[in-house]
């Protein structure tokens, strides 16, 4: 098969008001996505991973691995959410990880992009949203989880958002689940879509019923 | 957590079911549960279903006049290589509270589809106890085969047998007149230990006289005519889904997946136009513009001529002319004839085929034999003393058996016994076929071989396997290194 990768970039709130419960789902949800994900032969092939997480810094805690290489990382969370910080580190990663389309070299699937943040961001992150959305580099899919997250900062970064009032470990279980079932279809999928499905678009199974599609 | 751990079902055929409320998976279609003794599966499909009456009158098709697993003397063989639907599950048949609907994305009216549970030899089984099915990506996709055991991957001779299996069930569908129309590495299981595949996923089907499914195909096995528009899945289309399908499992890489970039502008479109517009064999003999560097190895010449000139036809002449492609029951009789000239590799790790004017080189382990391989060639009576090829040879080794389709000219491999008919034997430096037939072997101008007896093969030597009606004339010749 091809040796394109699909690039899967996760970005993860690791503020403060994600102290206790949450944020051990996220560490439990990595690692049942990637046991899942290593189920299933399409996304061993082509899968990649990395985990970008934010608080008062970002940090790209997890650079672009090879699905096999994979080690969930251990997570704690603490501080104010610089979401700006981690758009841009984002942004640069892609830059410097996904190989380009060029008349010379086959490069990468579109990466796959899926973030989550429970707050309001703290830092400027305007100009960095408005960059991402411009450059348009990947499928961004944004999660606003509980009720202080507000899903309108996250529609100036893609028009995919979604909604998961929930933030119970079952929610964040179920969340995976779908980022899982979302990576597996990518992975198949992905390839000739000719005339069948325009090449932009991509289209996710139906998220789970503790999240809503932002309209 | 689901209050109730099971629920039950009728299904329209009027079989009453009863399933796991926790499911199984959940894919891009259909959401899936175990029925309570795990023999069968039940998928129901999410959402609203735009095209539902037609889905349901293509699985009553189906499940009704279309089934090679129900009625005939084969039945039993095709239930063990299709994972064939058994019944419907409409909401006449099925009552579901709210919240499992909710949680499962299913709206009302409901269509579920019942299925038997695939065979064990389709399940790893690690330590753990964790169970995963034998896709035949496991197999096929380089980094997934790093993943698997050694003992599960099986050699040349087992993937020859595996395609030979996939090839004889799509032909078995074609012959009946319908089209898989998403055939990939997906949708087959595959055990490369025992030799065995089953196809799976026969709910989209293309039934006659009914619409095609709105499913196109998986990406890497959709034809080029379909990626481009101009035509939607059918037997024409499966014929190239199933090219890619063998080629994969015996090349372990894809037959249009090559170099050459057709446009710089996203992977997307360039994958489109690699396997649709612009779609290039990478071994293709006249143009080598999408040919891997290095080249790859085993290389299309190493499979034998039968294979090669299949494969040829197939993303060569018919790639781009869907008339042209080789059909399902050409690859199995082309399976069976690679089967016949395959030979084991020098430290007997690996079987490769081997016929005169191909390098005495095992391809996988690249060692060279070093002594004469006797080969013959079959003929069958054409009129009285009167002989004509049968299209068909055997490369000898030490120790093979020759079974009733060697013997006789009217026996194909497909449904005949296993019983052993002879054997040869290199014995102190001696090529000997042995008679084990219930017949007499004839060797003329000289005589008859008895049940028993053993004839010295030379260069030359002429020998009816079976003195009885249809018995084959072999005519022996030697490969020298």
């Amino acid at each position: 098969m091809s040796l394109r990768r699909l690039p899967v970039y996760i970005l993860a709130d690791c503020s403060g008001s994600m102290n206790g419960n949450p944020i051990e789902s996220v560490k439990s949800g990595i690692r049942a996505l990637h046991s899942e994900l290593m189920g299933d032969p399409s996304a061993v092939e082509s899968t990649y991973l990395s985990v970008i997480t934010f608080d008062s810094n970002a940090q790209q805690i997890v650079p672009l691995t090879e699905l096999s290489q994979f080690n969930s990382p251990d997570l704690r969370a603490g501080g104010t959410t610089a979401l700006g910080a981690a758009l841009k580190l984002l942004s640069d990663a892609i830059d410097r990880e996904v190989k380009k389309n060029t008349p010379e070299q086959k490069g990468d699937w579109k990466p796959l992009i899926f973030i989550f943040t429970d707050g309001e961001p703290t830092d400027r992150w305007e100009p960095a949203a408005d960059e991402l959305k411009a450059k348009r580099p990947g499928n961004v899919i944004a999660v606003a989880c509980g009720d202080r997250a507000v899903p309108e900062v996250l529609k100036r970064v893609t028009d995919n958002v979604l909604i998961m009032k929930d933030m119970s470990p079952d929610a964040f279980k179920q969340f995976f689940k779908w980022v899982s079932a979302s990576i597996k279809q990518t992975s198949q999928k992905i390839g000739g879509t000719g005339a069948a499905a325009p090449a932009e678009g991509i289209s996710l199974p139906p998220p789970p019923p503790e999240i809503v599609i932002h309209m | 957590m689901a209050a109730a751990p099971y629920f039950n079902a009728k299904t329209v055929e009027g079989v009453e079911m009863t399933f796991e409320t926790e499911s199984i998976a959940s894919g891009g279609e259909k959401v899936v549960f175990f029925s309570k003794q795990h023999e069968h599966i039940i998928g129901f499909f999410h959402s609203h279903l735009a095209d539902r009456l037609e889905r349901k009158r293509r699985l009553e098709k189906i499940i009704g006049p279309f089934n090679p697993t129900k009625d005939g003397a084969q039945a039993n063989h095709w239930k063990k290589h299709f994972c064939w639907p058994v019944g419907i599950v409409d909401s006449r048949g099925v009552k579901l509270p709210p919240e499992f609907m909710r949680r499962h994305n299913l709206v009302e009216p409901v269509l579920g589809v019942v299925v038997p549970a695939y065979r064990n030899n389709f399940f790893f089984r690690d330590r753990t106890g964790s169970v995963r099915e034998k896709k035949g990506r496991w197999f096929t996709g380089m980094k997934a085969r790093k993943l698997l055991p050694d003992s599960e991957k099986g050699d040349f001779k087992r993937y020859l047998q595996v395609c030979a299996v996939m090839a004889s069930a799509v032909r078995r569908l074609h012959f009946g007149g319908l089209a898989h129309s998403d055939l990939s590495h997906n949708n087959v299981l595959i055990d490369p230990k025992n030799g065995d595949a089953c196809i799976i996923d026969c709910d989209s089907l293309v039934v006659p006289g009914i619409a095609p499914p709105s499913v196109l195909g998986t990406p890497g096995y959709i034809a080029p005519e379909v990626l481009t528009g101009t035509k939607l899945p059918s037997i024409e289309t499966d014929q190239h889904a199933l090219g890619v399908l063998l080629y994969e499992t015996l090349m372990l890489r894809h037959p249009l997946q090559g170099p050459k970039i057709h446009s710089s502008k996203s992977a997307e479109e360039d994958e489109a136009l690699a396997m649709g517009k612009h779609a290039l064999f990478i071994e293709n003999p006249t143009d080598h513009s999408n040919r891997p560097n290095p080249a790859p190895n085993p290389s299309l010449s190493a499979m034998g001529s039968h294979l090669q000139a299949l494969f040829l036809k197939t993303f060569v002449s018919g790639l781009h002319h869907p008339s042209g492609r080789a059909s399902a029951a050409e690859w199995e009789k082309a399976l069976y004839k690679t089967i016949d000239l395959l030979h084991p590799s020098p430290n007997g790790t690996e079987w490769f085929p081997l016929e005169p004017g191909t390098p005495m080189v095992c391809p996988f382990t690249r060692q060279r034999l070093t002594s004469p391989v006797p080969f013959a060639q079959f003929y069958r009576l054409k009129g009285p003393g009167a002989y004509t090829h049968d299209q068909a040879s055997l490369t000898v080794h030490h120790n093979m058996y020759i079974y009733k389709w060697h013997v006789f000219s009217n026996v194909s491999p497909m449904d005949a016994d296993r019983e052993p008919q002879g054997y040869f034997s290199f014995h102190q430096g001696k090529w000997y076929l042995v008679n084990q037939t219930e017949a007499q072997m004839y060797v003329p101008d000289s005589g008859y071989v008895e049940h028993g007896q053993a004839l010295e093969i030379k260069q030359g030597t002429q020998v009816i396997l079976s003195a009885e009606h249809n018995g084959r004339l072999a005519i022996f010749d030697f490969m020298n290194p």
